[in-house]
């Protein structure tokens, strides 16, 4: 492929799209991303001669450590940070060091060479928005450039032009309303109730039932015991780690945890009814396992009744449902119908087992019987979770789209402002 | 008096609005069908669709005049059955008592398009619409349901967009 040419259907473009947990990164026309890169990084402020591939240095003794095999090796003194803030890019220096080692291990080529797709989040500011535009032109030399919100790019990818696209991903469970193709920013509503407040109450159940969680970097042996026993594991020799990497460490666990055993009730929970609900075990990365009942149920309860959630005044919190009532109720009473019509339900906490039909036996007890109540979420576990990157890698490699991205030119003629105009 | 200064045509569509569109083409026979549809009645609908090459979007057939609409909905059915999607405009006689109204539809079956045809359908849609001047109503159908005569005289009947 040659540099700068971007005519017909193999435009070599790049897509990025960016979450709370991951990035993933690959190239349009492909139907699933190449690389998942966490989002959260290792931070070491004083750098001792490290023999290793994966990081990257920078100056003034402070080095990145990216990816999931280098972030989780234990180091003395690396913190584990994120340089997402919000769903918008707050830590630049991060960002750009996250990109150099995407283009230098997955793309595996020069960054003059492809043009770049990014999405971004519905509420993203436009200072940030130019900040990037600048970045990609200026740094990277990017041929051509385009940015997409996040929400029109899952309700296109599932057919929809007008919808209420409800995410909910790491950090916020969402709703966009989207219609026509146009996000209706006032209308926008987030929750934190979402995958990193199921780690948080999982934890707090761990410490109740006095399980030490011990993430699978500590531990050099283990051996088989019976259910419920003390678990017989060895210690590896490690060096002294920061409790942000393990927090990292433990909240990775959980978060296997919370795919393998948590069930969304279909009703509200009640504690007669979850007593008769099957067992689910789980074993521990260090040998312990027990059988999980009623925890299974009353964790996800909380994502749909915040009443449930201990030690926060109950109505200080959205339930899933109510955040999509509320965010309905701020649009234009003409385009509610449409809404409620077109519920897409994408990001890697819906993916919880039962999460969909609760929704909607939720929602449909609060609409009146004359609105129509659809929810559609794709089936597949990867078009759910990278329905946005699949939407950027279509709409990127289609030829007609050429003419649409933001060219070196239109930069170099126009300035960083040109992305309010070409991508609104 | 010309009002209007240089640039300012420009101007103005450069302020519009403008969304996530994949620069699909519409081909002139699209709004020329369409005309004849709005003012002489010629037809009881259109459908349109992408052309194989991805760049243009195009008519695939019209309805004659007395066709049923239960044969539209045939021929939007079997379009998904081949893995395609379609718009398509309806001359709509929802009462008999009034005027017909033109309805626009995007066809996109849930469960039979793939991502690629749903994108593509949904970011090249407004290139289409807005070449379609007198649409009364529109409409997104994502399955059978949605194509039901019924919901199309709820729509059309309704006071609401």
């Amino acid at each position: 492929m040659s540099g700068g040419v971007y005519g017909g259907d193999e435009v070599g473009a790049i897509v990025l799209d960016f979450g709370g947990y991951s990035i993933r990164a690959g190239y349009a026309g492909e139907d699933t991303p190449k690389a998942e890169i966490p989002s959260s990084v290792g931070v070491l402020e004083e750098a001792e001669a490290v023999m290793e591939t994966d990081e990257i240095k920078k100056d003034g003794g402070r080095k990145y450590f990216i990816d999931t095999n280098s972030l989780r090796v234990p180091r003395k003194g690396m913190e584990v940070q994120a340089f997402l803030k919000d769903g918008m890019i707050d830590n630049w220096d991060i960002f750009e060091s996250v990109l150099d080692y995407t283009y230098k291990r997955h793309i595996q080529s020069e960054s003059q060479e492809h043009p770049v797709m990014m999405s971004e989040a519905s509420w993203n500011s436009r200072a940030k928005r130019e900040r990037l535009t600048e970045i990609m032109f200026e740094k990277y030399n990017v041929p051509a450039f385009f940015l997409c919100k996040n929400a029109v790019l899952s309700a296109f990818a599932n057919g929809r032009s007008t919808g209420l696209v409800v995410d909910s991903g790491a950090t916020y469970t969402t709703a966009v309303p989207v219609y026509d193709g146009y996000v209706l920013g006032q209308a926008i509503v987030k929750s934190p109730l979402a995958g990193d407040f199921i780690s948080l109450e999982c934890r707090k159940l761990m410490e109740e039932l006095n399980i030490d969680v011990i993430p699978p970097y500590m531990i050099a042996s283990k051996e088989p015991v019976n259910e419920n026993q003390a678990p017989k594991w060895k210690k590896k020799e490690i060096p002294e780690v920061t409790s942000s990497f393990h927090n990292y460490m433990v909240k990775d666990v959980l978060q296997d945890f919370a795919a393998s055993v948590l069930q969304v009730s279909d009703v509200p929970y009640e504690e007669s009814g979850a007593e008769s609900m099957p067992c689910t075990p789980y074993e521990f990365p260090n040998g312990f396992h027990r059988d999980f009942a009623e925890d299974r149920i009353k964790i996800p309860e909380m994502l749909f009744d915040p009443s449930q959630i201990k030690d926060v005044p109950s109505n200080s919190m959205l339930s899933v449902g109510h955040v999509i009532t509320t965010s309905v109720g701020m649009c234009d009473i003409d385009i509610r119908p449409s809404l409620y019509s077109s519920l897409i339900v994408v990001g890697g906490n819906s993916l919880l087992n039962g999460f969909s039909d609760r929704l909607n036996r939720d929602l449909s007890n609060k609409l009146t019987a004359n609105m129509r109540l659809k929810l559609i979420s794709a089936t597949g576990t990867s078009e759910r979770r990278f329905s946005t990157w699949i939407g950027g890698s279509i709409l990127a490699s289609l030829g007609s789209f050429q003419q649409m991205w933001i060219s070196k030119q239109e930069y170099d003629e126009g300035g960083k402002s040109c992305v309010e105009k070409k991508c609104p | 008096m010309n009002i209007w200064k240089h640039g300012m045509l420009e101007d103005l569509m450069l302020n519009q609005p403008c969304i996530m569109s994949s620069g699909v083409l519409v081909k002139d026979e699209c709004t020329q069908v369409f005309e004849e549809i709005k003012i002489g009645h010629k037809y009881s609908y259109i459908i349109y669709k992408i052309a194989k090459d991805n760049k243009l979007i195009e008519v695939d057939c019209v309805g004659k005049l007395g066709e049923s609409y239960d044969n539209f909905v045939e021929k939007l059915i079997q379009a998904g059955n081949n893995k395609e999607g379609r718009y398509a405009v309806v001359d709509c006689l929802y009462d008999k008592t009034k005027a017909s109204k033109l309805v626009f539809i995007m066809w996109l079956p849930d469960d039979q398009l793939g991502i690629k045809q749903k994108m593509l359908y949904t970011s090249s849609k407004r290139a289409l619409r807005e070449k379609l001047n007198g649409i009364a109503k529109e409409l997104q159908c994502n399955d059978t349901d949605d194509l039901a005569w019924s919901s199309i005289v709820e729509k059309c009947s309704s006071k609401y967009d």
